[in-house]
């Protein structure tokens, strides 16, 4: 039974409120508020606080912070650029106010580890972005921190056409890195059985687990709940790794199409608001329709609800014009970023577009073409953990 | 459903009657009428202003009657509680908290603390100081050391 001691002056605001308050805010402004006095200073900077700041950016219920994004441009030096959702307070504007802000916002990031060629991102977990910077090392960065720490790590065969997933474990409090390598090149197995791969940061040394019957897409595992997502390309459900027990299974998905029609799709996995996601782009030819999913309640299968569709003839952006042929396709990929305030609008990436699609009046726009021919995407929320610290020895 | 009521009395000694399942939402005020023996007037809640006990009574009581199973009614509460944080200014906001805390309403602590943080969210670092009530303890070299270490959150 918890007695409170009542503050006898009521207008003084005990830490434990100033804590509950603090932990709310992004990254960026409890940096510039360290200044604000030394109280503070010392607050922000503890180790408690921290773990604090960072449970709280993964709560759910509309009280997360919303997903920055981070390009990595594979060719020119390796530089990364970040989409700064966070500090724009894109969740504070209306649909009509955040054109104007997100495009002021794509910047270069200057901290940056030095990159060798080829890098892409591999996923990201409590803030921290986790990059192949080289076949020798792995480079963890927190982008809000500006901190980084590179690992060597010896370079496992099939890398380069492996598809990748980094998550934390807390039982053990380690991070892990997942591969899932598509095995038939190799003599293991002719059937369709990919091999899996486990790397804990801590030990350093890759273990391999049974191999699993999907093959997954090539970009990074998305985290949800403890687990990381893919889609598996021959079934189209969604997979998951748990990264604490080290199992994959298949979670339920959303009614895509209607069941009595063999409908071609595809589909890319998402994270909303920390709720497992899918964009689904069908592809016959009477239905072109994109399609969001949302799991609202994780690992409920009747939670599936479907946010929005887009007719791709409605909206431009979402068509390719062939050189060749003069005749209009849909463009290759589509995923969702975030979703602004108010559920006023969903962030999409098309091909090279960053565009907003407004819930309200169910239309869509330009937000900013990423000016980088070919790069690696990954969305993370910021956390203060600083990286210097976290891993010195 | 019982309809047993509550009284409630706040530091003005002002009643405030309430259905029991409402009243409950505060753990502290569930505590003390599982604990102690009721006041004639009521339960006294000696920090909170009849002022903000008002506002306190207006969101349980919203919030009491709130079955969270449908997405419709859960955006009907969402906007509720937009429109009640409207309303308030900011000194109101940090009386509503400290009350939230010291009654133990963990759903209005996170709306008010979340509010807080949004009107924070673009601050400087003198409305902050100003905001909390806070004098900047630094030396202005000391200050100036804090902040070039943090340079870039300033761009």
């Amino acid at each position: 039974m918890k007695k409170r001691s009542v503050a006898v002056h009521e207008d003084s605001i005990c830490e434990d409120v100033i804590i509950g308050i603090l932990s709310r805010l992004p990254g960026k402004s409890l940096f510039r508020f360290k200044s604000v006095c030394k109280a503070w200073r010392t607050l922000i900077d503890q180790p408690s606080f921290i773990q604090k700041h960072l449970e709280q950016s993964q709560r759910g219920e509309g009280t997360t912070r919303p997903n920055n994004i981070m390009f990595l441009d594979c060719n020119n030096e390796s530089r990364l650029y970040s989409l700064d959702i966070e500090s724009s307070s894109a969740l504070l504007l209306s649909c009509d106010e955040v054109e104007v802000e997100l495009t002021e916002k794509v910047r270069r990031c200057e901290d940056i580890p030095r990159l060798s060629m080829l890098p892409c991102f591999l996923g990201s977990c409590n803030g921290l972005v986790c990059i192949k910077a080289s076949y020798k090392t792995l480079c963890l960065f927190n982008p809000c921190t500006r901190t980084y720490t590179n690992f060597e790590y010896k370079h496992p065969q099939n890398m380069l056409f492996s598809s990748f997933g980094f998550g934390y474990d807390a039982k053990i409090k380690d991070y892990k890195l997942v591969m899932i390598s598509n095995s038939t090149q190799t003599t293991e197995t002719t059937d369709s059985a990919s091999n899996i791969k486990v790397l804990t940061l801590g030990t350093n040394a890759w273990r391999k687990l049974s191999n699993v019957p999907y093959r997954v897409g090539l970009g990074p595992g998305k985290l949800i709940n403890g687990a990381l997502h893919w889609i598996d390309n021959e079934t189209n459900q969604v997979i998951c790794f748990d990264v604490e027990e080290e199992e994959f299974k298949v979670v339920s998905r959303p009614v895509y199409y209607n069941a009595a029609a063999r409908v071609s799709v595809s589909v890319e996995v998402a994270e909303l608001e920390g709720c497992l996601a899918v964009v689904c782009r069908h592809r016959s030819r009477k239905c072109r329709d994109v399609e969001v999913w949302m799991m609202k309640e994780y690992g409920l299968e009747d939670s599936w609800t479907k946010m929005f569709s887009i007719d791709p003839k409605t909206l431009p952006p979402l068509l390719i014009k062939n050189k060749n042929t003069g005749v209009f396709r849909p463009k290759c990929f589509i995923t969702a970023l975030c979703i602004l305030k108010n559920n006023e609008g969903v962030l999409l990436l098309i091909d090279r577009d960053i565009v907003l699609y407004n819930l309200k009046s169910n239309t869509c726009r330009y937000i900013h073409r990423v000016a980088i021919e070919f790069f690696s995407i990954v969305s993370y929320r910021g956390s203060l953990i600083n990286l210097a610290q976290e891993f010195a020895e | 459903m019982s309809t047993k009521k509550i009284t409630l009395l706040s530091s003005d000694r002002e009643q405030f009657i309430v259905d029991e399942a409402v009243a409950i939402q505060s753990q502290t005020i569930k505590n003390l009428i599982e604990d102690t023996v009721p006041d004639e007037d009521g339960i006294p809640l000696p920090v909170v202003h009849s002022r903000i006990l008002a506002k306190v009574t207006e969101y349980l009581t919203k919030h009491a009657n709130y079955k969270p199973h449908n997405d419709a009614a859960k955006e009907e509460l969402k906007n509720w509680d937009v429109k009640f944080l409207g309303k308030l200014d900011n000194n109101t906001l940090f009386d509503l908290i400290l009350a939230a805390n010291y009654l133990d309403i963990k759903g209005l602590l996170d709306l008010t603390c979340q509010a807080v943080a949004d009107l924070m969210k673009g601050m400087s670092v003198e409305e902050v100081r100003k905001l909390f009530n806070i004098e900047n303890d630094f030396t202005p070299e000391e200050e100036e050391a804090v902040r070039k270490e943090n340079q870039w959150a300033f761009d």
